[in-house]
């Protein structure tokens, strides 16, 4: 896929953001690439450390010093080089074709503006229309989140509203310009499970409406089997493993994707019975990277090439994984815990 | 006596704002009587979103909190009505683990201080045996005895996670209450912990009470677990009675609600509303206001936790009937 | 989620686990710190001056006719001059700095002990005994510093003793609200939630927990503090309410010097500038002592 493939949205080539400390430089993504297709729901996952916020910023050019992206990242949008533009075409394109929601939305939220005034504000920063005019369509946003009673809750402040309310109210500001991307980090990570479910339910449904794509970043696999089109496994702030939820979850190709499948409790499980196994040691940190692949101090399969960094193998449809095990076609691995549980 | 912990009809009301004169202040009910045993040698598990008063409950059966009414009885002896002597000696039976593996340590403390800390309380050996037992607990965690010297900001969220278990543990308490041990730390961390929880319940002869939000963590390491909603408990039953045949159409929901890692299948009951505020529960059922199966007789009522089936309670009129959009998922 | 997230100009930047906020802000950093330096040269310059007086100083503070009197400054044998009554400038601000020095550094010590078992107390244990001592601090602090500092010495008698007395118990309000504000914050931590559980006494809690969490604090306003107690001790002593002839400190030295300031300035200019001096050093000490105690990215 070129960047000319009209049906390509977005698409990141060897992004590198690099932290300056006094100490050392902090790599913490450093040659991450994806690509977002129009309408497709991007799940972007990985524990802590992996570089899959960063990455988010970087998408919106939200990285401040001592961050930095560095030269030779490229960063396409609708075929237009993201990182070329100026701060104020930038600006244009914040909250406009792309937006992003963060994970705690009281930090996203003034509080001590009304959320109505902060949806109109995010209208006008990118409409040229009457205030009467943008107070329409903020309500009209707020309808659209599923929020009750939309008019009333324009006067509301936020912390006069629960969480979920909250975090819909961050959502209509963001999809109020109707954007074409969506990058979402850990939206509902913050939230109660039954409050998590509805805001989960509430961006497929902006999807469908909107074709809108969305850039889902979090770490809960549970989440990105139920929304994700296509799954990217961030590790060592590089993608290691990438393809459709049910290539992921059925076959695991990466030994990363491997461990934290097997790695977590599942609805049925018992220690008795389907004892976690455990990823043993920890992540290096960015600043120590290991030369080689990042996860092989780590893994139950590392052998001599591992030294050496393995390229991105395309193993089918879509499917690829960063491994040397998978260069001479895929794995086949013992049952993994989730196939047991009922499929329906 | 095979009941540990025994919590008879504990409430724990909080007045809310400032104190006016003349004005009764309304009260936050964080917990709204509860009754509930843990059996030696179980690992009960409690679950719930927001304001559904687990972590008071837990906080309240250590005798950290005060209840406003009601009674917890540990190991026979009403901890309630101990003596300043006989509660700090109570301590040493029942100790806690938290969630915020950094909050929960002394960040001016070293790891030695720190796990040691309850030995010196109580005067339990001098410093070379306190030593001793401080390097053997943290070899058990899988931790080298030589960090010893070193201060929690030195150490990852799944190392101090640790720590704090070491030092719960080295008072050799019956019962460890754990408190969300396991929200805050990263997921392929969580499974390290939890089978160290495992192993230890074995090798030390523990008791658990398992606070946690996550249904899937509690329901893998919990021999029964308990669902509560705003302030009381609705549904309690073994592991697997509650996850195959749930009764309570607020437990469906949570099940229902739950993201799990097998791809195609959505989250289908979907509760309305937000989960409403523990100061002004709703009149008799609390949970009507957002139950599909609500009827009249759930506003004029309050359901009574009892029992439906074998060891299985719920709190429901229509305890069994299926929410719309539920489907079983675990066979 | 897992690790703390460090933010930069309130937008999220990452997970701390990729980008560690201390060495970000150059804990282990070399950046240098100017306020330490700078104050704490001046802090040990005149630390110095005051221990070695007696070396240092060329003739007898008090001896009157050492000189001519009104000497200018480089004189011969009297360096920094001499006063109306041929008294040694050098040896009085060296002997009188040793005083002024003295003072606001018990003064400000006093003050926090007395602030920081309040605060903490007050703090801790919250409730009634929180009410009644700050009602009883509200009263205190509604009276203008100085006058009340001018009320006990008028009470008590004029000398130095009980000038910086009277300057400290003014300031122990303001200090005790600082520390009781620390104690508030630390004592909603978890772990004095886990000490209680383990056993511990509310004593212990106090003594092990808390007070060492607030300690830096307390450390780093004590130093800032040392330059306020020095200019009130020597208002005091200006006022003639402090150091009682014939010993003098700079602020009573100034008061002198207001009669020969058009004779003779550049000496006159002495003792205020050494005020100066110390009060600008203890401050910017502190400050840089708050830097290094008290990193800002919440880390603590």
């Amino acid at each position: 896929m070129t960047a000319s493939d009209p049906s390509v949205l977005l698409q990141v080539e060897d992004l590198r953001v690099w932290f300056d400390t006094p100490t050392e430089v902090v790599r913490a993504v450093d040659g991450m690439n994806l690509t977002i297709r129009r309408g497709e729901t991007v799940c972007l996952v990985g524990e802590s450390g992996c570089g899959k916020s960063v990455t988010g910023l970087a998408l919106m050019r939200l990285i401040d010093p001592p961050g930095r992206i560095q030269e030779g990242s490229r960063i396409t949008f609708e075929g237009n080089d993201l990182l070329g533009l100026s701060e104020k075409q930038m600006e244009r394109i914040r909250g406009n074709d792309i937006a992003m929601v963060f994970q705690e939305p009281m930090s996203s939220l003034n509080p001590v503006q009304t959320v109505g005034a902060q949806i109109v504000e995010a209208v006008r920063l990118h409409q040229d229309v009457s205030r009467k005019a943008a107070r329409a369509q903020a309500e009209e946003a707020l309808a659209l989140v599923g929020m009750p009673s939309p008019k009333e809750r324009m006067g509301n402040y936020p912390h006069e509203m629960s969480g979920g309310m909250r975090q819909r109210v961050v959502i209509a500001m963001a999809i109020v310009c109707r954007p074409k991307l969506l990058i979402a980090d850990e939206p509902t990570t913050a939230l109660d499970v039954t409050v998590q479910a509805q805001i989960m339910e509430l961006l497929e449904r902006l999807q469908d409406e909107f074709g809108m794509s969305l850039l889902h970043i979090t770490h809960d696999l549970g989440v990105v089997a139920e929304t994700a089109d296509r799954v990217a496994v961030a590790y060592g702030g590089r993608v290691v493993e990438e393809g459709s939820a049910a290539e992921i979850y059925g076959h695991p190709q990466h030994p990363y994707t491997e461990a934290l499948l097997r790695s977590i409790p599942v609805l049925g499980m018992t220690h008795t019975q389907h004892p976690l196994s455990v990823i043993r040691g920890m992540v290096p940190g960015g600043a120590h990277w290991p030369s080689g692949c990042r996860f092989a101090p780590r893994c139950d399969y590392s052998f001599d090439l591992c030294a050496e960094y393995p390229p991105m193998v395309d193993l089918s449809s879509g499917q690829s994984a960063a491994c040397w095990l998978c260069e001479s076609g895929p794995r086949s691995l013992t049952t993994l815990p989730t196939a047991g549980l009922a499929d329906v | 006596m095979s009941d540990l912990l025994r919590v008879v009809g504990v409430k724990k009301y909080y007045p809310v704002g400032r104190p006016r004169l003349g004005r009764r202040r309304p009260l936050l009910k964080a917990v709204d009587g509860v009754d509930l045993t843990v059996r030696r040698g179980e690992t009960l598990g409690m679950v719930g979103e927001t304001g559904c008063g687990k972590s008071t409950l837990g906080r309240t059966a250590l005798g950290l909190v005060e209840p406003t009414d009601g009674e917890i009885w540990f190991d026979g002896k009403n901890v309630s009505r101990l003596s300043r002597a006989q509660l700090k000696d109570h301590r040493k039976e029942v100790q806690v683990i938290f969630q915020d593996p950094m909050g929960s340590l002394d960040p001016r403390m070293t790891v030695e201080q720190l796990v040691g800390e309850g030995l010196a309380i109580h005067g339990i050996g001098d410093r070379a045996e306190r030593h001793r037992v401080v390097a053997d607990m943290l070899e058990r965690m899988g931790l080298s005895p030589s960090v010893m010297g070193r201060r929690p900001a030195e150490f990852s969220g799944g190392q101090r996670q640790r720590i704090g278990i070491a030092r719960a543990l080295v008072l050799r308490p019956k019962f460890l209450v754990a408190d969300e041990p396991v929200s805050s730390l990263d997921v392929s961390i969580q499974s390290q912990v939890l089978n160290l929880l495992a192993e230890l319940k074995r090798d030390f002869d523990l008791t658990y009470l398992f606070i946690a939000h996550d249904l899937a963590v509690v329901g893998y390491i919990s021999d029964r677990v308990a669902v509560m909603y705003l302030g009381k408990i609705v549904e309690i039953a073994p592991t697997a009675d509650l996850y195959k045949n749930p009764l309570h159409p607020y437990t469906q929901a949570l099940l229902s609600a739950i993201p799990k890692p097998v791809p195609g299948q959505r989250a289908r009951a979907i509760l309305k509303g937000d989960l409403p505020s523990p100061i002004d529960p709703p009149s008799g059922c609390r949970f009507r206001l957002r139950c599909p199966l609500a009827q009249r007789i759930c506003a004029e009522l309050e359901p009574p936790l009892q029992e439906k089936e074998n060891g299985h309670l719920a709190a429901c009129h229509f305890a069994g009937e299926r929410i719309a959009g539920f489907q079983e998922f675990v066979k | 989620m897992a690790d703390p997230v460090v933010v930069s100009g309130g937008v999220p930047l990452g997970t701390a686990a990729g980008i560690d906020a201390s060495t970000a802000r150059g804990k282990r950093g070399r950046r240098p710190n100017n306020y330490l330096l700078v104050g704490g040269t001046l802090v040990v310059v005149l630390a110095l001056l005051s221990v070695l007086a007696p070396l240092l100083a060329p003739a007898d503070p008090n001896a009157l006719g050492s000189g001519s009197p009104l000497l200018p400054l480089g004189a011969p044998d009297h360096l920094l001059g001499t006063d109306m009554l041929g008294r040694d400038q050098l040896s009085r601000l060296l002997y009188g700095g040793r005083i002024t020095l003295l003072a606001g550094f018990s003064a400000a010590i006093l003050s926090a002990v007395f602030g920081v078992l309040l605060g903490m107390v007050a703090g801790f244990l919250r409730g009634p005994v929180d009410s009644v001592i700050m009602r009883v601090l509200d009263v205190l602090m509604s009276f203008p510093f100085i006058l009340l500092a001018i009320l006990i010495v008028a009470f008590a008698g004029p000398s130095v003793f009980h000038a910086l007395l009277a300057i400290a118990i003014a300031n122990v309000p303001f200090l005790a609200r600082v520390i009781r504000g620390e104690t508030l914050r630390v004592r909603e931590y978890e772990f004095v939630v886990a000490a209680t559980a383990l056993g511990a006494s509310r004593t212990w809690i106090l003594l092990r927990h808390v007070l060492p969490n607030v300690l830096p604090l307390v450390l780093s306003v004590l130093f800032v503090n040392v330059g306020w107690m020095i200019s009130q001790t020597s208002a005091l002593s200006f006022l003639g309410l402090g150091a009682q002839p014939p010993t003098a400190d700079w602020g009573t030295m100034l008061a002198e010097a207001q009669s020969y300031m058009a004779l003779n300035g550049g000496v006159a200019m002495m003792p205020g500038l050494m005020i100066l001096l110390a009060v600008v050093g203890f401050n910017l000490f502190g400050l840089g002592l708050k830097q290094i105690l008290l990193p800002e990215d919440g880390a603590r």
